[in-house]
């Protein structure tokens, strides 16, 4: 426990402190002086000092959270398809979604940075959220497939003698009973797209799309890394993750374990 | 009828087979081309200089690049059954745990949250021959000259294996903890009635259930190791002198660096096969150890 | 408020067949049971007839309509399933409205139907909860109030009691009775039970592997079984049958029952027998009645002298095991007494009392 926390307590307070002070030898444990002078470094009024995290910041949550919302509807379309059809090379099929997400990152970004080049997707917020919602697609269905099929295919059956078309049913009954499961793959797609580097590293190159990830290495410069900064900024970066993670980490665990087209 | 499609499953999986084309295989499609030419960034004309198997015949001949790849491979070796033993040891823990399961269910959750970009950065933080924790901690016991953990040959692997470790091993905790949870209690009882010993008990009835959940774990970090590039790429950059690279730092360097497309894109397949060879059998073993339970 | 009627009904998963050519009318205001082991077609027929599987072949009319390819949803008929499928999202008011709710029915109408399902069924107190908070018992009640809400032309119930403990299980089947009198509609109620079969049903539906092997009324189906298979499923204990060989002698027939033991064949079937060389012969155990008590002049059918294997008291009756031709056969004993092992006992059949049947096809004779 003290291992896995530690190195996050010790990046909080190195947020918190000046830079000064964590080159200072020999270390003290406890900052003397609290400031929050990156952070307003980052975020001051009359515009960014050290680095526009601002933007970065905005950036992230506009892609993430577009990217999240389309890969889910996709994701629960195929989801349910898998959950509650039977149909011809279906675990082949799954088992190729599948595959596709386990193609590499930066394996997948050099054609991308090619074929996004020719299309003038590059830099654009546009081109990185295509490509976000085709890497969260595959293990959203994955999820989604999971929590459909702990709802008993009964339920679906009842409701469409009950006068529902197969959509009511779904809309009325298997979408709020698979709901909170549904927010659970949701948070996981956004974070994947929250936390990405290697592909938005080459995709995005200016201050109109980069993400968070990408806006910490302008704390690193050739020689020198600006500790204090960098610290500051992956806070920015870690807190919305804690604080969605924690809500829904019960019904991740869950859906994780169900999914994966049994039988 | 109106919305008949919810009928065809084939409809409702098509958008996200359209989705993964365009961004998977169509790419992949366009990098197999180009690992036959001699493309290069810095002269786009090159795109339609076919070279056949030039590329290829270069990375089978270059000694470099198989080490890289064999270095892969044990660095994803290591790293995964590292992973696995340790979260099967932190579930079996908390398991035995009645009080605070659940906050320590969620601690444990705490690196998961990480962008492997930040978990790069951490370590390489804490790593630091010069301001790093772990230095100043042994500086406190008295190790006066500083570690370079991340410059020093040996200790570099180690360092960014230790951060891969960190990160990763809390899928495994979560899921194993959650199969462990799962597993009926009669089987387990009627086996300490007919004699079993502890360890018996754990080789013949709780381990055959955990396997389908540790096979999921297995799966999904394996569609995931690419993402040890984040890691590598923020903590050694690949180097000292090359010696941390894995293949996507390889690829990454030549293909951007060097801006050797044919090149890079060549390697990338070579790592694609590697990825989906882990998951594929992953997947399939996973298919296999639920079939056993009769799920 | 109509009736169902199926024309040469067949449902095939590739190459097996689950039912097979049925033909079936159901008139309005029949309680029809289908009947069958596992995997006899029963629940498929019924899942065919509410629109959840698809029809490989022949014709399904719920009124004068075709609903072959109509949608559960319009063909007006309610089901009730074996697991309840209550909507654990919503109270128990909320599950009754819903199909009112869909189809759009305004909210005070709604509320007098729910009010009125509730006090049918006895639900007053319970319609904010939600199912997770309610006994088996009361979750049943729910599913079946919101098949009623709807008052649809046919009540589909899919194995409905087999969750049930056996004391609830009595119960509700006597609440299932009378809300079928009550309501007067069409009901077709699928179990494995043949107690239930025969409690509930005007008519009952013996099926075996996607066939139809008997319709007819419970008592019907009980005095006529058509064959072996019917004999042995319905009642309980099962009818006793015996594989016999038929003997001539001095142009008399006779059944050899057991080792020396010869039964003569009932005078209105001998004709029939003539040309067997042997024969299945079924008895209920009610049948082989134990005649200790009775004198010499009361005794009229064919007696005969057994030891007891086993002896099973149930409290009203007991039931006495032995065996005729190695085969085991169950006697009731409405007059119980301790009886030890191995003690010999005495036992009168009424002939005409006894089903044989053909030892090929296994068909009555």
């Amino acid at each position: 426990m003290f291992i896995t926390c530690l190195p996050g307590i010790w990046i909080f307070i190195s947020a918190f402190r000046p830079n000064a002070e964590i080159l200072s030898k020999p270390a003290n444990w406890f900052p003397d002086n609290w400031t929050i002078y990156e952070f307003t470094q980052m975020f001051s009024i009359e515009g960014y000092v050290s680095v526009p995290a601002f933007d970065y910041l905005k950036n992230s949550i506009i892609i993430s959270l577009t990217s999240t919302i389309i890969a889910i509807t996709i994701g629960m379309m195929g989801g349910y398809a898998f959950a509650r059809f039977n149909f011809k090379g279906k675990n082949k099929i799954f088992l190729g979604l599948m595959l596709a997400r386990a193609v590499p990152g930066i394996s997948l970004s050099l054609p991308l940075f090619i074929l996004w080049a020719k299309l003038g997707l590059i830099n654009t917020s546009f081109g990185v959220i295509i490509v976000y919602v085709a890497m969260n697609v595959p293990f959203t269905i994955w999820l989604t497939d999971g929590f459909f099929r702990q709802i008993p295919k009964e339920m679906s059956e009842v409701a469409r003698t009950d006068g529902c078309t197969r959509l009511q049913a779904f809309w009325n009954v298997e979408l709020p009973l698979a709901g909170p499961g549904i927010a659970a793959a949701g948070i996981f797609a956004f974070l994947l797209s929250w936390n990405e580097y290697a592909l938005a590293s080459v995709l995005t190159r200016t201050i109109a799309s980069k993400t968070l990830p990408i806006g910490m290495m302008d704390y690193l410069s050739e020689f020198t890394i600006n500790w204090a900064g960098m610290c500051a900024i992956a806070v920015v970066m870690i807190v919305p993750a804690v604080i969605l993670t924690f809500i829904v980490q019960k019904h991740l665990v869950s859906g994780l374990t169900f999914g994966g087209v049994k039988g | 009828m109106k919305f008949k499609f919810l009928k065809s499953p084939i409809m409702l999986i098509m958008p996200a087979i359209i989705a993964i084309s365009i961004v998977v295989i169509i790419p992949l499609i366009f990098s197999f081309y180009t690992s036959f030419t001699s493309y290069k960034l810095t002269r786009p004309d090159s795109l339609f200089n076919f070279v056949g198997l030039r590329n290829y015949e270069r990375i089978f001949s270059n000694s470099e690049w198989w080490w890289t790849y064999l270095r892969t491979i044990l660095f994803l070796t290591i790293a995964l059954n590292v992973e696995l033993l340790l979260g099967l040891g932190i579930a079996l823990l908390i398991n035995k745990i009645t009080w605070g399961q659940r906050t320590l269910r969620t601690i444990m959750m705490f690196p998961m949250m990480f962008s492997p970009i930040l978990v790069g950065f951490q370590w390489k933080y804490i790593f630091n021959d010069n301001i790093g924790l772990l230095n100043n901690f042994l500086y406190l016991f008295g190790y006066e000259s500083a570690i370079a953990w991340l410059i020093d040959q040996k200790l570099a692997m180690g360092s960014i294996l230790a951060a891969e470790i960190w990160a990763n091993t809390a899928i495994f905790s979560i899921l194993l903890l959650a199969g462990l949870m799962g597993i009926p209690k009669d089987p387990i009882e009627a086996a300490r009635v007919d004699g079993c010993s502890s360890w018996q008990v754990f080789k013949h009835i709780t381990l055959p259930f955990l396997m389908p959940f540790i096979f999921i774990a297995l799966t999904i970090r394996s569609l995931d190791v690419g993402r040890a590039y984040d890691i590598v790429h923020i903590m050694t950059g690949g180097g000292p002198a090359m010696r941390t690279e894995l293949t996507w730092t390889t690829i990454a360097r030549i293909g951007y660096k060097d801006a050797n497309m044919g090149m890079a894109n060549a390697m990338s397949y070579l790592s694609i096969i590697l990825s989906i060879a882990f998951t594929y059998y992953f997947f399939t073993k996973l298919k296999a150890s639920r079939q056993e339970l009769g799920q | 408020m109509a009736e169902v009627n199926l024309k040469n009904l067949t449902k095939k998963y590739g190459d097996v067949v689950a039912v097979q050519d049925m033909n079936l009318k159901i008139p309005h205001n029949e309680f029809l049971v289908l009947v069958g082991p596992s995997g006899c077609g029963k629940s498929t027929t019924l899942r065919m007839i509410a629109g959840l599987e698809e029809i490989s072949g022949g014709e399904i009319y719920i009124g004068d309509e075709l609903v072959n390819n109509k949608d559960p949803k319009d063909r007006n008929i309610s089901m009730v399933f074996q697991n309840y499928a209550l909507y654990p999202h919503m109270t128990v008011e909320q599950n009754l409205g819903f199909s009112l709710k869909i189809a759009k029915v305004n909210p005070s109408e709604i509320e007098e139907k729910v009010t009125e399902a509730v006090a049918i069924l006895g639900l007053e107190d319970l319609r904010k909860r939600k199912p997770s908070q309610l006994s088996g018992g009361q979750r049943q009640r729910v599913a079946m109030g919101r098949a009623i809400v709807r008052r649809p032309d046919a009540f589909l119930f899919d194995e409905p009691l087999s969750n049930l403990d056996a004391k609830l299980r009595t119960q509700m089947r006597t609440e299932i009775k009378k809300l079928h009198q009550k309501l007067k509609t069409t009901v077709i109620y699928v179990t494995h039970d043949q107690v239930e079969a025969m409690t509930l049903a005007d008519r009952i539906i013996i099926m075996r592997e996607g066939f139809i092997e008997q319709i007819g009324s419970p008592i019907e189906v009980f005095n006529n079984p058509v064959n072996v298979f019917v004999a042995t499923f319905i009642g309980s204990p099962p009818m006793n049958v015996i594989e016999c060989e038929v003997v001539n002698e001095n142009n008399n027939l006779f059944i050899k029952i057991d080792k020396d033991m010869l039964m003569p064949c009932p005078p209105s079937k001998k004709d029939k027998l003539k040309k067997s060389p042997k024969v299945y012969v079924g008895i209920r155990a009610e049948d082989i009645v134990p005649s200790e008590n009775s004198t010499d002049a009361e005794k009229k059918g064919w007696n005969f002298e057994k030891s007891i294997d086993l002896a099973e008291p149930l409290g009203t009756e007991t039931q006495l095991f032995f065996k005729l031709n190695d085969k085991d056969v169950i006697s009731r004993m409405y007059n119980p007494r301790v009886i030890e092992v191995g003690e010999k006992i005495k036992f009168e059949v009424d002939l005409e009392k006894i089903h044989l049947f053909d030892h090929e096809t296994e068909k009555a004779i």
